[in-house]
């Protein structure tokens, strides 16, 4: 991706990555119809960018805790903290094992996704010349968790839609 | 100890002239003026003293050692070098830069402290470096903010710098080499180049790039002038990496050496352990202002500093007409000094080519029977800082994925 693109230019670039989230949203839909799959999906992921990947990175950088298992603890930590994270939601609000295994794979995903782009904004906002986009930081996530949102709700408009004009050509 | 250096450089700042303001008067590049810095007085005898581009075309051996943080000098030469901060060292191996500077007496071999800027390339153990070259101030001011602050660069921080600055230059290189942003820019920073030409008996000059004030100086007016070209290329490949139509008014450059000085007062001492006694470096940052010096005798021998004065840059056509009548003025005000110091620099550049002229390399009986110590190990501990080792960097979890929030967290 070319630095200098715009605010647009960068979020098409960011499109295949987005889809991959429509799909994901499009395939739960088809799975199970049911909407607390994909809120407790849209949240884990959002949660995860914006809340567990950044509390990940600060917990790694500030206490030095990167010096432990050869500098591979990140990966466990993210872990840990997102299913712990998804554990605790899931009893609090008697989810059920589905929905509980659910939750902790997207929380998983949403931290990595959250600790690397936390990495990413700490570098581009330091230095002599910061150069960090601040829109993009907080409406990408938002996009993220918009983006499997649509993929579910696509199923059925696109059932919706087909059903419409059979009756219509009937 | 830092005292000191905040006395040397108020001796030296109460010892010199700031230039007039020198800039493109057609106003094609907005966004640079350049003060040159006289000495109020010029000694007729000049330095014995030779830069290491010079020394390099003079015999001097400038070796890898396969590790990314030293290469080996051999000075067979009866003179001093000088190899300042950041100077880029080109050969067949991996491209360095100078942490900081050095002064490498005759008759000496030593291990230099450098950073690696082509990270695409792999070291190649005694591979000869034959030429040096100009450094960007985005990766000096860096490096040297580091070295305030811990004691030591991070090679893997230095990597990132050069790396978003090919990003930010647009410049693609395979090694991630520092040089291409230069190859790429090389005609337009040769014709620019032009607008701001050396004057003689010049010591230093302050760069004004942008919100930026990047300042260069040397002990000695030969010195300077044969690292000028350097000088300058560090601060135009800036203003043409990151163009603008503003700059910083001449009266905040005048600030630039009081405040320094101030900075300079909490530094860190650089130590090199193979060249020990030759010169002491000093690094300090604070209040928006990084730099480095080297001193050696009780006399400044080179200072490099950047002052980020964001918020504080005015268009180039507002300051247009006040910057034509300062420098008339100063023209005016100043021409007997002019006269004289361009008298006296003649004379004394003449004596300093002859002496150039002269040197070859010697032989040294106590290196060959080794009772010199080759290439001692370096150490860099620094004064006022613990000796704790540096917290252990952010790694991420995908490369690839972080590189992708890189590129969509990049603002144009």
């Amino acid at each position: 991706m070319d630095p200098f693109t715009s605010f647009t230019d960068r979020l098409s670039a960011a499109f295949p990555f987005l889809g991959l989230w429509f799909v994901a949203g499009f395939a739960i839909a088809l799975w199970n119809p049911h909407p607390h799959l994909i809120l407790t999906v849209a949240a884990g992921i959002f949660l995860g960018f914006l809340i567990l990947g950044p509390y990940a990175a600060a917990a790694l950088y500030t206490m030095r805790l990167q010096r432990f298992l050869g500098g591979h603890l990140r990966w466990p930590l993210c872990i840990i903290l997102a299913l712990s994270a998804a554990l605790l939601v899931a009893h609090f609000l008697d989810w059920s094992n589905r929905q509980t295994m659910l939750s902790g794979a997207t929380a998983i995903i949403g931290t990595i996704l959250g600790h690397d782009a936390a990495l990413a904004v700490l570098e581009l906002g330091g230095g002599s010349r910061p150069r960090l986009d601040k829109l993009m930081v907080g409406f990408f996530p938002l996009l993220v968790g918009l983006s499997s949102l649509a993929g579910y709700c696509s199923l059925g408009f696109g059932a919706g839609t087909y059903r419409f004009f059979v009756a219509l050509l009937r | 100890m830092s005292s000191s250096l905040a006395q040397l450089l108020t001796k030296f700042h109460q010892g010199t002239v700031l230039g007039p303001p020198t800039f493109d008067p057609k106003g094609y590049l907005p966004n640079v003026v350049v003060y040159p810095i006289f000495p109020a007085t010029l000694h007729p005898d000049p330095p014995d003293m030779i830069t290491l581009s010079d020394a390099l075309s003079r015999g001097v051996k400038l070796n890898d050692t396969g590790l990314v943080g030293r290469v080996h000098i051999d000075n067979p030469l009866p003179t001093t070098i000088l190899a300042g901060e950041s100077e880029i060292l080109m050969g067949q191996t991996q491209m360095r830069s100078m942490q900081y500077s050095c002064l490498v007496p005759g008759g000496r071999r030593a291990s230099l402290p450098v950073n690696c800027v082509e990270e695409g390339r792999p070291t190649e153990y005694q591979a000869e470096f034959v030429d040096t070259d100009a450094c960007p101030w985005s990766l000096r001011s860096f490096k040297m903010e580091q070295l305030a602050q811990r004691g030591e660069t991070e090679q893997t921080a230095i990597w990132d710098q050069v790396e978003d600055f090919l990003h930010t230059a647009n410049t693609s290189s395979k090694t991630k080499d520092l040089h291409a942003v230069f190859n790429r820019f090389s005609g337009e920073i040769g014709s620019i180049g032009d607008i701001f030409p050396h004057r003689p008996g010049q010591v230093g000059a302050i760069c004004a790039v942008g919100p930026h004030l990047f300042l260069e100086v040397f002990g000695t007016p030969e010195l300077l002038e044969d690292r000028y070209a350097n000088l300058l290329h560090s601060a135009l490949v800036e203003a043409i990496v990151y163009p603008g139509d503003a700059v910083l008014p001449s009266a905040q450059v005048a600030q630039f050496l009081p405040q320094l000085i101030s900075v300079s007062r909490d530094s860190a001492i650089m130590q090199n352990r193979s060249l020990k006694g030759t010169g002491r470096t000093e690094a300090f940052n604070g209040q928006g202002i990084t730099g480095s010096a080297l001193a050696s005798d009780g006399e400044l021998v080179h200072l490099s500093a950047h002052q980020k004065c964001l918020g504080r840059s005015q268009p180039f056509t507002a300051l247009r007409d006040d910057l034509i009548e300062q420098q008339s003025q100063w023209e005016n005000d100043h021409s007997s000094f002019v006269k004289d110091l361009t008298q006296s620099y003649t004379r004394r550049r003449q004596r300093y080519e002859n002496f150039k002229d002269d040197l070859a390399p010697v032989r040294n009986p106590d290196i060959q029977r080794g009772a010199v110590l080759p290439y001692d190990e370096m150490a860099i501990p620094t004064a006022g800082h613990n000796n704790a080792p540096p917290p252990p960097r952010p790694q991420p979890l995908s490369k690839g994925l972080h590189d992708f929030f890189l590129d969509l967290f990049r603002r144009p």
